[in-house]
């Protein structure tokens, strides 16, 4: 008994660093949208929670190779308590919120702590305390242990409700509401001594005033709630961050509405703000930064913000699909344990979520078969776990496909299986910084079995809908105008992305606007000497008149080339019309084509209402790092339902041709908004900008 | 150098070709890939022009293959040489023709206009039905050249003159 005290001397001053001692609770309820607090003897103090992950050894598909990534199952963290809640029980637990009782143990000693748990949070004049969440990267070293031993309304078990969903679960219909997502952006601010200041707005045009204040971001309409995340680098004290929520009125003024003040947490962190401005206005935001910083500190702000839209028309919504070829095999031996991860992928603004945190989305994971070296009698069922961003999803048991080994190896066929997007991974993937990337992983129980093989027999294949951001809920209604009601900017309607393995990095966006087309493209490739030199989509819009940009600058065709094409079909135009099927005609036409190919150049054919444009890469010229093909629509009136039939990609075998790859099916619709809806009107294009801008001025014309 | 060995240089050539532009498929050729399909193609002229002699100094016209591949690899060093395509292009479509009319496998210009027009009449009226590729249009394109050369060599009227030996070029 002497001798544990010393012990637990040592264990409490590892663990209690500034006020507060660490306590791991393993097996836990999830705590998503709660809000906890502690009695420190005086007040109540919010409990931060860090998510504590499991380390697997991850083949990273895109990458081809192995790494330790982090994953959460979310019923492991630790909670940061303030020292003085073990030794002073509180009075009563505030009105709104739960009791619930957490015992910690260290060591042979056990205490109970009393919790104050609810989804509101508890407000000290103007300044709201809430519980920062974050997402930890290492194992917990504290000695404490803790248990809840009565939450008072047992939170359902994470991911309880999760399983397999369908292909159609994506699909939006007109008349549904949905809630999407997307990022507001701010800029860094590097803070010393005292200060106060407000995030820079981060837009691409320079706006950064509304109704004659600075850094406002305009929100839009219809908002719900902020994930805020901040990221402290360095040191400050008594620091408070504050979101400043603005009506802006129709006369171009704004009015304060409220303001949500909080304490600028350590860093990397995230919460969740619920406001409740009034739906149908528009509301901007400014967030405030206050207090005093010893040296140099620099606070990043993401806030990811979720909307409330009632989908009038399919063309308020665009579509995203990505996909990753798949390995032929991935091997590994002598681990416990091991993961496959596909992407990350762009992951877009405006992801459509639903009322119940999944989103109108499918992730397709395809059958793949399992084979395990096996020493034992009897082939053990293998366990397959699915996450999300990271974030558990589901698992599944699959049984060997024969009881016993044969040839001394288990053989498992694992069918696919179709997932979801969870708004809450993706909105915390924004909170973290990482843009709302999307990755995808099952995890595998190998029991260190020295020889394990997976086979894929298909592509990954992510879809899912995304609201388009300029569109309020009533845009087809005429007597609105601002900003909703346009749609002559361009508007990001489909996207493509194509996670090669090991070499290939692809991103394809369609921009449409009333007057003009733009397909664009931009990839990196790790093999220089294969980079895309050519691509061809398929669409069912009528198009013509295509131009092609590298970047924002226009392709203009050499002297030489221009010379010697003109030579060949002024002088020969003759032995071309005599087609593809005599010699001369074959001989003249490769000829032709070192000129007309010198270039970038672009053209459409079209067949059967199917218009293939294909962009080719000139010889000529280096690798252009973005595509950009410049359309006209063929007919005054395009349809308001189009179709992305296919894409394909030219893959330079240098320098000898430029060869087009068989078709990707895309067979992603494309609706665009009626004639009645072309209003013009100024859009506040930059809230979700990588919907609606680029970086090239192309596009803004 | 005999006829089979003729007959063997075309028609590996022929076989590069066709797998060359099968390949490409619907792709584009690049200088340097051009410079190799020209390159074949001139030497799949030749076979064609001799399918039925003799190919004159074998080594010369190989010599001339490669020489036209270095030259289109060199549109990369200095793109605008790439004007000098089109004299190499006569070089491939009219030398072969030239060499046959001066190795006496052409009797008279309108030998060689006839095999023109009755090769491009067969190979419009063989590929109408057949995919517009590459390879199919190689593939129709020479078998008709050679089926007009073959024809033509059997009914065209030998003027009548006296036997003299081809110069070698």
């Amino acid at each position: 008994m002497l001798r544990g005290i010393p012990l637990l001397v040592l264990a409490l001053s590892v663990a209690v660093v500034a006020g507060y001692v660490e306590v791991y609770v393993e097996d836990g309820p999830d705590l998503d949208g709660l809000h906890i607090y502690a009695w420190d003897g005086e007040e109540w103090v919010p409990v931060g929670v860090t998510y504590v992950p499991e380390y697997i050894d991850t083949y990273i598909t895109a990458v081809g190779q192995w790494a330790q990534m982090p994953y959460y199952n979310m019923s492991r963290y630790i909670l940061q308590i303030p020292r003085e809640a073990f030794r002073r029980g509180p009075p009563r637990t505030p009105p709104g919120l739960d009791k619930w009782t957490l015992e910690v143990q260290n060591g042979t000693s056990k205490v109970a702590v009393e919790l104050a748990v609810g989804r509101t949070p508890i407000t000290k004049e103007n300044l709201t305390l809430t519980t920062w969440y974050a997402l930890g990267d290492k194992p917990p070293k504290t000695p404490h242990r803790g248990k809840f031993i009565n939450p008072p309304r047992s939170p359902p078990k994470n991911n309880e409700a999760a399983g397999e969903a369908s292909t159609a679960s994506y699909a939006i219909s007109p008349g549904t509401t949905i809630y999407p997502i997307g990022s507001l952006y701010f800029k860094p601010v590097t803070v010393s001594g005292s200060f106060s200041t407000y995030m820079p707005v981060d837009t691409p045009v320079g706006d950064n005033m509304l109704c004659g204040l600075l850094e406002m971001h305009w929100v839009g309409f219809e908002v719900q709630n902020l994930t805020v995340g901040v990221k402290v680098s360095g040191t400050i004290n008594y620091g408070t961050l504050t979101l400043e929520f603005y009506n802006i009125n129709l006369d171009g003024t704004c009015t304060l509405i409220t303001t949500y003040s909080t304490p600028l947490p350590s860093s990397g962190r995230w919460t969740n703000i619920d406001v409740q401005p009034p739906q149908n206005s528009q509301i901007g935001i400014r967030i405030h930064a206050s207090g005093y910083a010893p040296s140099d500190a620099t606070i990043d702000v993401y806030v990811a913000a979720r909307y409330v839209k009632t989908v009038n028309s399919l063309a308020q919504v665009a579509t995203t699909k990505a996909t990753t070829d798949f390995p032929s095999s991935v091997s590994s031996g002598y681990r416990d344990r091991i993961a496959l991860l596909f992407g990350p992928y762009v992951a877009y603004d405006g992801l459509a979520a639903t009322s119940a945190g999944t989103s109108y989305s499918y992730i397709y994971m395809p059958p793949h078969s399992a084979r395990l070296r096996w020493t034992g009698q009897h082939c053990p069922p293998l366990m397959v776990y699915y996450y999300v961003n990271g974030i558990a999803y589901t698992q599944r048991s699959i049984a060997p496909a024969t009881p016993s080994p044969a040839n001394n190896y288990c053989h498992y066929d694992v069918p696919s299986t179709v997932l979801q997007l969870w708004a809450r991974a993706y909105a915390i993937s924004k909170a973290q910084s990482k843009g709302g990337e999307i990755t995808i992983s099952a995890a595998y129980d190998v029991r260190r079995s020295p020889d394990v093989t997976i086979f894929f027999n298909d592509n990954l294949e992510i879809v899912y809908h995304r609201w388009i951001e300029p569109f309020h809920s009533n845009y087809i209604d005429s007597s609105r105008l601002k900003p909703f009601g346009e749609w002559g900017v361009m508007l990001l309607r489909s996207t493509y992305q194509v996670l090669g393995l090991t070499n290939l990095n692809m991103t394809s966006e369609i921009r449409i606007s009333h007057s003009q087309i733009a397909l664009s493209l931009a990839h990196n490739q790790l093999d220089p000497t294969r980079h895309i030199c050519g691509a061809e989509w398929a669409i069912t819009v009528p198009v013509a008149g295509p131009r092609v940009y590298y970047g924002n600058r226009w392709i203009e065709e050499q002297w030489w080339a221009r010379l010697g094409r003109g030579l060949l079909l002024n002088r020969l135009g003759w032995l071309i019309a005599l087609g593809y099927n005599t010699v001369v005609s074959i001989v003249v036409n490769v000829v032709y084509n070192i000129f007309q190919t010198a270039s970038g150049s672009a053209s459409v054919t079209s067949s059967n209402g199917v218009y293939t444009v294909r962009w080719i890469k000139g010889w000529a010229e280096p690798p252009p790092p973005t595509v950009v093909v410049l359309l006209d629509p063929a007919s005054s009136s395009p349809s308001q339902h189009a179709e992305w039939k296919y894409f394909r990609e030219g893959h330079s075998a240098f320098p000898w041709a430029c060869i087009i790859a068989s078709p990707r099916d895309v067979n992603t619709n494309i609706y665009l908004p009626s004639a009645g809806a072309r209003q013009w009107a100024l859009a506040k294009i930059w809230t979700w900008r990588g919907q609606t801008d680029v970086a090239i001025g192309v596009l803004r014309s | 150098m005999s006829k089979l060995m003729s007959r063997f240089l075309f028609l590996i050539s022929f076989l590069f070709l066709l797998l060359f532009s099968y390949w490409v498929g619907d792709g584009v050729l690049y200088p340097l890939g051009a410079g190799v399909f020209l390159a074949l193609f001139y030497l799949v002229l030749v076979g064609v022009v001799f399918f039925f002699h003799v190919i004159p100094n074998v080594r010369r016209r190989v010599l001339e293959a490669a020489v036209l591949v270095v030259l289109f690899a060199s549109f990369y060093v200095y793109p605008p040489l790439a004007l000098t395509a089109i004299p190499a292009l006569f070089f491939v479509l009219l030398y072969p023709v030239y060499l046959g009319w001066r190795h006496g496998v052409f009797k008279d210009l309108t030998h060689i206009i006839l095999w023109f027009v009755l090769s491009a009449a067969m190979g419009v009226a063989l590929s109408w039905p057949l995919p517009q590729t590459l390879w199919i249009n190689i593939l129709v394109a020479v078998s008709t050249a050679l089926l007009a050369h073959y024809i033509l060599l059997k009914t065209y009227p030998r003027p009548k003159r006296q036997h003299q030996k081809p110069a070698t070029t």
